[in-house]
This record gives structure tokens, C-alpha cells and sequence, in this order.
């Protein structure tokens, strides 16, 4: 699949689109290598982690800023979140989520976004604490 | 505003309150609750009747007719003095005689104002006479505030944007409105309660705060917001503006 989140970036009135695992990890953010410098990565985390995790009633969150607002979407196993701008509007992005989901979901979420895999030492010293 | 002085009806219409088992209406201690919110459940369930209250040293009535403040009396003296000296009493015994019809009206003023007025006039009496506040833990928040923002979240129920709502006391770590509170108000309040702390903390490129949190839950959009120490949560019809929610709220608010 082509980069899934490039329709989502076309959207009129978004400027950015990102996906985590619940643990608040980026898995996939548009061709970017991490979250830009104006989004403070480390409150992302926490937001993201906790609506993953424990808010598991809530199925979306949409925080309005004087210029622009950040819509947090849970799918599945993981969550998605887009920057909108000044004109932006919840209804307009939580459409092209329902539209962009329900083609990921035909493939599978977890294998348009798979989790990152742990290192080999990583996965050596997991193996060693857990099996011996 | 109100009638003083020595009138032939500002006695009492019947003996300080004595706790009557099996009594119409209902005996109880002011503890745990205090006296204004009290009086606002009377207002707000549309209460007909005298509610009695005895102090330690001083008793005192207070009518309703279908949850208005029509009539009080204390101490010789009728209406809203009467009724600012009643609240200032800390504790006592009430019981509530529904039906019983007031022997004259010394009180005309929507029973919101009135309490705002009479709570607004203690504090400042308290200011005045370097009125020492209880310790922190006992502080929260004074009687007044907590009297603007039921006032300001029964207007805002109202709107038609607004299809349910509560308010959560960060102090009191519980629901607090409405009266009979669903179970999933309570739970769901500690998830809004964290996530809108987790949102003021995001910024979107400069310095500025979030101006609302909304949220889904159980397909329901909620908006949430906090003042003071409380936490308010109302559930919007699907689709509506959150810019003109916003602005709608803050014009209330402030």
C-alpha cells in the first residue's frame, strides 16, 4: 500500500497525520521521521498512551486551540491523531477518518501500521528473563 | 427588599424544630450538607412548604411555593434579612412540612438571586469583620462560587444545543449535579477529569492553551471544561460547532 496516511495529509484544512500504538509509540507520520517541533512529543505520549489504555470508553478527543485543533481517534489497536488548522472542523476529519478506516480496516490495521519490532538484543534479553 | 422589624407576623409559626419520628416531609441535622444547598434542592425540586430550621440558640422558617423563596422569618424579623441571617448558621436541626403555606409573602425575587444576593452579602459582612477562613483543607471553595456555577450550569442545560450534563467537584473527588447522578457519570468524570489535564498541557505551535476538550464516549460528543475546582461535562447534540459551543460557554462563564 502506497503511504496510507497521504489522503488524510490532502484533506482539506490538515496539516499533519500521525499514527501511534497504544503505548504512545509513532508508527506512521506521513513521510516524517518523528512528530514536528511544535507538538511537544513527550505530552503526545502521555495523551495518546492514556486514551489507548485507560480511557477505554472514549473513541475520540478533539482539543480546540485559538488556531488550529488536534483530533485523537482510537482504531483498534492503535490511534490516530491529525493537526488541523485555523479552519478546521471535527466533522470534516472525523469523515475522513470513518473513510480512511474502512479501507485500512479491509487489509488488516495492524498490518497498514505494523508495531516496531524489538531489536535482537532487545528480543535476546526479553527471551533470558522470561524462559530460563 | 425585604419587610423588618417587629411585624405581627415575623414570630415563628410554630415551636423550634423537635426531631418528630414518623413526621410528613423530612427531619434531619445540617451535617454534610450545608444549609444554601439545601435550600436550592428545596428551590430546584420545586418544593411546596416551610422548611424550619433550629440553631443552636436561634430557629427560623423558611417558605416555598413550587420551589420559590416567598417567605422567611427569624429572630422578629421577615424577609431577606432574615433569610441572610438563617444561612450564616453553621449547623442545627431541619425538618421540612410540605404544603404548609406561608402566612404572608416577605420575599419576591427569583430564589437564585436571592440566594446569590444573600450569600454574596455574607461574605462580604466576613471580609468586613476580618472573618478568619477555615483552615486549606476545609476551605474549597466558598458558598457563593459554588451557587454561580449551579446557576451558570442550570442556564446552560437549558440551551438546546445541550442534551445532559453534570458537574464534578475536584475537591470532593464526586459527582455533585445532578441530584441522582448515573453510575456512569462517576466513572467517566476521573477519565475526563485526566484527559482534560493531559490537554491543557498540549500547545499547537505557540503559547496559547486549549480552548475546549470534546469527546466521544459510547457514541456520545461531550464538551468539558473546568472552573475553580469543578469540573463541568455536557453532552452536545452530534455536529455542533465546537468554536460557537466555546463562545457560547465563555460569554456565560464570564
Amino acid at each position: 500500500m502506497a503511504e496510507p496516511l497521504r489522503e488524510l495529509l490532502e484533506t482539506d484544512s490538515v496539516v499533519g497525520a500521525y499514527v501511534f500504538d497504544p503505548a504512545g509509540e509513532l508508527l506512521a507520520s506521513g513521510g516524517r521521521q518523528s512528530l514536528p517541533p511544535h507538538l511537544d512529543t513527550g505530552m503526545i505520549h502521555s495523551f495518546v498512551g492514556y486514551l489507548a489504555q485507560e480511557g477505554r470508553d472514549v473513541s475520540e478527543c478533539v482539543i480546540l486551540f485559538p488556531r488550529g485543533l488536534l483530533y485523537f481517534r482510537r482504531l483498534e489497536e492503535r490511534v490516530i491523531l491529525l493537526e488541523g488548522d485555523a479552519k478546521a472542523e471535527a466533522s470534516l476529519l472525523r469523515m475522513s477518518v470513518d473513510v480512511a478506516h474502512h479501507k485500512w480496516r479491509e487489509i488488516g490495521i495492524q498490518k497498514v501500521f505494523p508495531g516496531k519490532t524489538s531489536s535482537g538484543w532487545r528480543r535476546f534479553l526479553r527471551k533470558r528473563r522470561g524462559g530460563s | 427588599m425585604g419587610k423588618d422589624e417587629d411585624k405581627p407576623n415575623a414570630s415563628l409559626s410554630s415551636p423550634p424544630v423537635e426531631l418528630q419520628e414518623g413526621a410528613q416531609g423530612f427531619v434531619g441535622l445540617l451535617q454534610g450538607i450545608d444549609l444554601p444547598n439545601l435550600i436550592q434542592m428545596c428551590a430546584m425540586n420545586g418544593i411546596s412548604g416551610r422548611l424550619r430550621i433550629q440553631s443552636d440558640k436561634e430557629a427560623g422558617e423558611v417558605y416555598f411555593q413550587k420551589g420559590e423563596i416567598v417567605h422567611s422569618v427569624c429572630g422578629g424579623v421577615v424577609g431577606f434579612e432574615s433569610f441572610q441571617t438563617i444561612l450564616s448558621w453553621k449547623g442545627g436541626r431541619v425538618q421540612l412540612d410540605p404544603d404548609v403555606p406561608p402566612p404572608e409573602v416577605s420575599i419576591e425575587i427569583p430564589w437564585h438571586a436571592l440566594l446569590l444576593g444573600a450569600m454574596a452579602k455574607l461574605d462580604e459582612l466576613r471580609d468586613r469583620e476580618e472573618f478568619t477562613p477555615p483552615p486549606p483543607e476545609q476551605k474549597a471553595y466558598q458558598a457563593s462560587e459554588t451557587l454561580r456555577i449551579y446557576h451558570i450550569y442550570s442556564e446552560i442545560r437549558g440551551w438546546s444545543e445541550i442534551l445532559n450534563g453534570f458537574i464534578f467537584s475536584q475537591d470532593e473527588r464526586k459527582v455533585i449535579r445532578p441530584a441522582v447522578v448515573p453510575s456512569k457519570f462517576q466513572q467517566w468524570a476521573q477519565i475526563f477529569e485526566d484527559l482534560l489535564q493531559r490537554s491543557n498541557a498540549l500547545r499547537l505551535g505557540d503559547e496559547s492553551p486549549p480552548l475546549i476538550l470534546s469527546l466521544v464516549v459510547e457514541k456520545r460528543p461531550w464538551v468539558v471544561l473546568s472552573r475553580e475546582r469543578y469540573l463541568i461535562a455536557l453532552e452536545t447534540r452530534k455536529g455542533v460547532d465546537l468554536r460557537a459551543i466555546h463562545r457560547k460557554l465563555m460569554d456565560s462563564l464570564e
